[in-house]
């Protein structure tokens, strides 16, 4: 018993992995991760679960808001810290992971009030009862011309063409590739994932939740988390996230953004609240 | 408290249609993983336990779920890692003598980088005179901290030769501590004896 005790004693006077070298291992891992995935997401579905055309759709059939676009108000005074793309956290077990950013190019951001006014809805002048004091003043249209979201000006979003077009969301320019990676420097992320609402909800690998509610954003079901990250995701111990659920039949659109602390949230939380009336969907 | 935590294996099975999830298992494992390699290939453990989870990760749909721990399975794959580095080593060196120049790398081969890591250890050096086939499962055992039945599933040997090399190894190190002096151990023969 005494040899063994005495290897271990060795064993526990080794010197650990160098940090550095094994930072750059998790990486590496990751980007290998998450280039599998890019190319499994890329991939045609045998069987197309939707017709493949949707930016002609939305063109030729006209695009469903999820609820009635607000006014124009006040420029968006968020001025908030930069924080991590690849929030979405994981979905159900068979979706598509959310650290990656939409492979397909999504159309360029358009100007303020480029929209064209004919396919917005005619209720489109009626404020929402609840509407934010921000302004989203330019849009774009992502998740293959499915979507699209208005967001406050100044923002950047990639060009059209690029990977996270109209996916993620910086309040400072930011390298799209470090974002894909990981990097904290994407403010927000917009993503169209499969599987019901509800799939969602109870399958946070890695999170505590410490708020939900229902807020009355859109004219689906809109479920709004907080969330803290324990260290055994993706995410360091302690970093907090907001996600917005919102079900389509189906898919689930989900918003989110993360930072180191609550109040960065909070000043946060009503940009946010407006990109999510702001959405419009092609659900044919 | 119940560990409500999911297992490797559910990672893992995750990790084929949500691939990053795969680093969770990275995070858990790459430690120990290191510490194995830091005995067998020394100052290349860095490179070698980045490997290891390069190459588990695109063999992670071969993996057997019914293992809860991807313990047994990644130091499998870092165990034969580590015998490739060295054989590699080995042609290296076997080609510099054919050309006549003194071997380069010699000091990065073996299981001998316990010698490094400990080098006015008696207990290091009792280790290193083990023969290889007692070592191995010996220091898996106390040094990685594996069970007898993962180090079965690791060096792919029945459980019972397990139990038998180990226990043959214990007791080689004890008649050898024993018989160690106190002071750095010059005198028995130590790490130079065959």
């Amino acid at each position: 018993m005494d040899e063994l005790r005495q290897v271990r004693e060795l064993a526990q006077d080794a010197p650990g992995p160098d940090p550095e070298r094994k930072a750059r291992a998790r990486h590496e891992l990751l980007q290998l991760a998450q280039h599998e995935q890019a190319e499994s997401t890329a991939r045609p579905e045998p069987e197309p679960a939707r017709p493949a055309r949707w930016v002609d759709r939305i063109a030729t059939a006209g695009r469903r808001w999820l609820r009635p676009a607000p006014a124009a108000g006040l420029a968006a005074a968020a001025a908030v810290g930069l924080v991590g793309a690849g929030v979405l956290l994981s979905g159900p077990a068979d979706g598509p992971s959310p650290e990656l950013a939409d492979p397909d190019p999504a159309p360029e951001a358009t100007d303020p009030g480029a929209t064209d006014p004919g396919i917005e809805d005619p209720e489109a002048d009626t404020p929402a009862p609840d509407e934010p004091d921000v302004e989203l003043a330019a849009s774009c249209e992502g998740a293959d011309g499915r979507l699209s979201v208005d967001y406050p000006d100044g923002w950047f979003t990639p060009e059209e063409g690029e990977p996270g077009a109209c996916r993620f969301f910086g309040e400072d320019e930011f390298d799209v590739d470090a974002a894909v990676g990981g990097a904290p420097l994407a403010t927000l992320e917009i993503a169209i994932e499969p599987g019901e609402l509800d799939g969602f909800l109870g399958d946070e690998r890695g999170f505590d939740e410490q708020e939900r509610d229902e807020p009355d954003l859109t004219d689906h079901r809109t479920v709004r988390q907080r969330l803290e990250s324990t260290g055994e995701a993706m995410l360091p111990d302690g970093v907090l996230v907001e996600r917005y659920l919102v079900d389509l039949d189906g898919d689930t659109l989900i918003v989110s953004t993360q930072a180191d602390d609550s109040a960065t949230l909070d000043d946060r939380r009503e940009v946010l609240d407006a990109m999510v009336r702001s959405i419009g969907i092609d659900d044919g | 408290m119940a560990d409500d935590r999911p297992t490797d294996a559910e990672l893992i099975v995750a990790s084929t249609t949500d691939p990053p999830r795969f680093a969770v298992v990275f995070d858990r494992h790459y430690d120990a993983i290191h510490r194995f390699l830091s005995t067998r290939v020394g100052r290349r453990a860095d490179d070698v336990a980045a490997e290891v989870f390069k190459v588990a990760f695109e063999q992670r749909d071969r993996y057997d779920p019914s293992f809860p721990s991807a313990r047994p399975w990644l130091f499998g794959i870092a165990s034969r890692l580590a015998k490739q580095q060295h054989r590699e080593e080995a042609r290296t060196d076997e080609l510099v003598a054919r050309i006549g120049s003194e071997p380069t790398h010699r000091e990065d081969l073996g299981p001998d980088r316990l010698a490094e890591l400990a080098p006015s250890s008696p207990v290091a050096r009792a280790v290193l005179e083990l023969p290889p086939r007692d070592r191995d499962p010996l220091l898996l055992h106390a040094w990685d901290d594996l069970s007898y039945e993962e180090v079965a599933h690791v060096l792919d040997v029945p459980l019972g030769t397990v139990r038998s090399r180990i226990h043959r190894a214990r007791q080689q190190l004890r008649s050898r501590l024993t018989s160690e002096p106190d002071t750095d151990g010059s005198a028995s023969g130590g790490a130079t004896h065959g």
